[in-house]
């Protein structure tokens, strides 16, 4: 955070000053000749997600509404306070799309569900908070399954994701934001006032998040108070959550560091609708300004600056111009990859029971003749690639010289259970053994010995998935696919593995599926020696200290719920 | 059970033909590939990396 801009802040805070006056403009009062949209309420029953619990629901429509046309469309969480005299959704949207300066849009409000009782005598379970409040994508999940569909039936909804919005306030920002950082192929835009970014279910997690992931096509604006959740006896604050103006800035800043088009205004009131109902307008029009324009990624101004550290930045690793590309078709699964000196990578088609080649310019081959049920694949020296085939519980080694395998050769006979390995310059063989919870090591003469029984380690590690050696080869990785830490193991010179540590510690998806758990696999390393992690975020990549520095965005989305 | 279209990524590897500056990602049955700013290691070159940042 700028020292100066954290300052005025904290000292605003400290005296907390008298609230600025914010008043509804004219472009919130009905204006005569505008014409005049309608509001039709509606009840979504209960669906998949919420079970039981119907949610209150209402639909703008503007009068220059066009069914033939598919019509972008904003959500307003805490629907039916959005509709009232706070915000006047429906007055402003009437102002400015009769003067085009925002699209002709309608609007979607939805209130959070309530569970109802069985009787007179219990109480409610009210949904607000778990459904706003959330990291996982359950939320985004009912949006795009139950909600939009069903408003959807009778309005001509835009799929495009810059035609579609989200807003929110306090709670209902997070769950606005997390709907497009959850589904970003889906929501461009999000609206953000009096943003509850603070330590009550993981939302004071975002501004790290933000700052480590490779920056997704959302443009946002936020507004919050100097005095939110401040008083004059706790210019501190009031909750054990943390700080709303302090959050707000640090999730701004992180925003900005990350090169997202994003504005946040700062006034002087407390944790209420006054300036942002006040602002609204302006904040719509800032939302929407270019439109049709498409929301896009792009890196930050500084990247270009000489004081630009491009240490551990996600710039320094991908070109945001140059996102994922999908090679091939539809495959059964892909468990395992490597790839040779030429460019051409390899991976087991379980479906054609052979291995498979894709070349430098993405044309799919198969390398070795079917029946051949490898499910690892690994690069050696000399242009061999080595697989594992359980059925036959053999690694067998072949040239990719040619343009199917030849030479072949066994290298070691009857390793049951092993679920990865990694070969090293001499040619020796590290392996993770499910069976007997051991890795193992073939020394360059094929003889095979155990390395490392993890039962050692009392329990620190719990799954191993993935191997990978350091460029210097001195180190072995090995990842978890349970624990949030992976580890990093020194080679001894008979080839034994010492001086474990679990010294990789991973960013864990917020998810309810149990058997996800840190849900980390492969890994692999670059000559810098950063290490690579593929996991349910993303690929995790951890500086050589262990520090999870970057984040690349997964092609598809999140685990659900 | 996790959603439909809901996997996590399953392997990934460096590939290149000369610099290993490709990263290639496998997403249940989809095989994806994107150009990149850094070189991966391999078995075959063993080299000692920079210190690291303390």
């Amino acid at each position: 955070m700028r020292p100066f801009l954290l300052s005025l802040l904290l000292i605003s805070a400290a005296i907390a000053l008298p609230a600025q006056e914010y008043t509804l403009g004219p472009d919130s009062q009905p204006q005569d000749g505008t014409p005049k949209g309608t509001v039709i309420k509606f009840v979504l029953p209960p669906g998949k997600y919420y079970p039981g619990t119907p949610h209150n629901c209402a639909v703008y429509v503007p009068a220059q509404f066009d069914p033939s046309k598919p019509t972008p469309f904003m959500i307003f969480l805490d629907g039916g306070q959005a509709l009232g005299s706070s915000m006047r959704v429906p007055v402003v949207f009437d102002n400015l799309i009769a003067r085009h300066e925002i699209p002709a849009m309608i609007g979607i409000f939805v209130d959070p569900g309530i569970l109802p009782v069985v009787s007179d005598t219990d109480q409610n379970r009210y949904n607000r908070i778990y459904e706003y409040d959330s990291m996982t994508p359950r939320f985004a999940d009912f949006l795009l399954n139950e909600l939009i569909p069903a408003v959807a039936k009778s309005y001509n909804l835009s799929k495009s994701p810059d035609d579609r919005g989200l807003s929110g306030v306090s709670t209902g920002a997070v769950g606005a934001f997390m709907a497009a950082w959850n589904r970003p192929d889906q929501f461009h835009r999000v609206l953000s006032f009096i943003g509850t970014y603070v330590a009550m279910k993981g939302a004071d997690r975002l501004p790290a998040l933000v700052r480590r992931t490779e920056p997704k096509p959302i443009r946002i604006f936020m507004q919050d108070g100097t005095n939110d959740h401040i008083v004059p006896t706790q210019t501190y604050g009031t909750s054990f959550a943390g700080s709303w103006p302090i959050n707000n800035q640090v999730m701004y800043e992180a925003l900005e560091f990350e090169g997202y088009d994003v504005k946040l205004v700062m006034g002087t009131e407390g944790h209420n609708l006054k300036q942002g109902g006040a602002i609204l307008p302006d904040a719509l029009r800032w939302l929407w300004r270019d439109y049709p324009q498409p929301v896009v990624v792009h890196e930050p101004a500084a990247v270009h600056e000489p004081d630009w550290d491009p240490v551990a930045k996600v710039f320094s690793t991908i070109y945001v111009d140059k996102p994922w590309q999908q090679i091939g078709g539809e495959f059964h699964s892909i468990y395992s990859l490597t790839a040779d000196r030429n460019g051409n990578v390899y991976f087991p088609d379980p479906v054609a029971g052979c291995v498979d080649r894709v070349d430098a310019t993405g044309k799919v081959t198969h390398f070795t003749e079917p029946p051949d049920y490898a499910s690892i694949v690994r690069m050696g020296v000399g242009d061999q690639l080595y697989t594992y085939e359980p059925s036959t519980a053999d690694i067998v080694a072949s040239s990719t010289l040619t343009a199917v395998a030849s030479g072949e050769r066994t290298i070691i006979r009857n390793l049951a259970g092993v679920k990865d390995f990694a070969v090293t310059q001499k040619g020796a063989i590290y392996f993770i053994d499910g069976s007997s919870a051991t890795i193992g090591f073939i020394d360059s003469a094929g003889e095979a010995k155990t390395a490392l029984r993890w039962a050692d380690l009392d329990g620190e590690m719990t799954l191993p998935h993935g191997l990978t050696l350091s460029p210097d080869q001195s180190m072995l990785v090995v990842s978890d696919g349970v624990s949030r830490y992976s580890w990093s193991f020194q080679i001894a010179p008979d080839g034994s593995l010492e001086n474990g540590e679990p010294f990789y510690r991973m960013e864990l998806p917020e998810t309810t599926m149990l058997p996800w758990q840190s849900g980390t696999r492969g890994a692999m390393e670059d000559t810098a020696g950063m290490v690579y992690f593929a996991t349910p975020l993303g690929i995790q990549i951890c500086m050589e200290n262990g520090r999870v520095a970057e984040i690349l965005n997964c092609r598809r989305r999140a685990p659900s719920r | 059970m996790p959603a439909p279209g809901a996997e996590p990524l399953s392997a990934i590897t460096f590939s290149g033909a000369g610099d290993a500056d490709w990263i290639y990602a496998a997403q249940g049955g989809k095989l994806y590939r994107r150009p990149v700013k850094v070189t991966g290691a391999n078995a075959w070159t063993v080299m000692k990396p920079p210190k690291p940042t303390l």
